[in-house]
């Protein structure tokens, strides 16, 4: 859960002062935006956003573990109460993300265990590193639509890579629309892959 | 590594102070011996080992950035 108050002041620390105290927070709880800031337009403008405890805690146990690997990086946190989404910044991120992206699957899967219990209850996180799943998400687009193509005009279904479920969830949202194909998951852990079936002509 | 896993274990379990890590140290490869409350086990273990699984697969990339092997075991 996160609150929102924008306030204005004279100078952009009064305005702060006043959101802060309009949130009852401190200010090592919450992320600041300054809107406008003088010699501007007139006064100080400021959106201050507060995040519900778990969601800082969660950060902080992800920075913990950073620092254990090694690993200098920013995590920003944005997302709200269905998914809380971190998405983490820095040089050299590549041993975070791994082949295919297993090392940041299991991070993935610790970290929702982990933002459960200190959430006291299910709490989905989705963990992002240098922008990885947006790429990815873009490359099994592409593969499931190229895939569809192929098993369209063989006649004959397509197997796809294993893959987590994550990304299967990509290739099945990507060909909902298609009407010539249906799409299905095939096989059992880590060996799951989704399966491309060209509908016979009737 | 060892600092990691625990940290990692520690989020896991409910008796965090019941967490601890022994390496045994080789020259390329370290071995993790990782130890938890009796009734803590199944939740570093997880559903048919995935949390371990998980858990082995940060490891390794964590000693890897070391030019290192790693290798989790967990204790009972």
């Amino acid at each position: 859960m996160e609150r929102i108050v924008e306030a204005k002041g004279k100078t952009t620390e009064e305005a702060i002062e006043i959101a802060l105290n309009e949130l009852g927070v401190s200010r090592d709880e919450v992320e600041i935006e300054v809107l406008s800031e003088p010699p501007g337009p007139e006064e100080a403008r400021v959106k201050v956003i507060a995040r519900d405890r778990s969601a800082s805690e969660i950060k902080g146990f992800l920075e913990n573990v950073f620092r254990e690997m090694g690993i200098e990086a920013t995590i920003s946190l944005s997302g709200g109460e269905e998914a809380l989404e971190l998405d983490v910044e820095g040089n050299n991120l590549g041993i975070l993300i791994g082949r295919r992206g297993r090392t940041l699957e299991a991070l993935q899967y610790l970290l929702n265990i982990v933002a459960s219990r200190i959430a006291g209850g299910r709490r989905r996180v989705i963990l992002d590193v240098a922008g990885y799943r947006q790429r990815r998400k873009r490359e099994l687009e592409a593969l499931a639509k190229g895939s569809a193509g192929e098993a369209i005009a063989q006649g004959a279904p397509v197997a796809l890579e294993p893959m987590s479920p994550f990304e299967r969830r990509i290739v099945h949202m990507a060909l909902s629309n298609w009407p010539d194909v249906e799409t299905r998951s095939e096989g059992e852990g880590p060996d799951r892959r989704v399966v491309i079936i060209p509908k016979q002509e009737s | 590594m060892k600092e990691l896993l625990e940290v990692l274990a520690r989020a896991l379990v409910d008796k965090p102070e019941e967490v601890k890590v022994d390496i045994v140290e080789g020259e390329k490869s370290v071995i993790l011996q990782l130890y938890v409350a009796p009734d803590d086990i199944g939740k570093v273990i997880g559903k048919e080992g995935r949390i371990a699984r998980a858990l082995r697969t940060v490891v390794k990339a964590a000693a890897a950035k070391e030019g290192k092997s790693a290798l989790v075991e967990i204790m009972d």
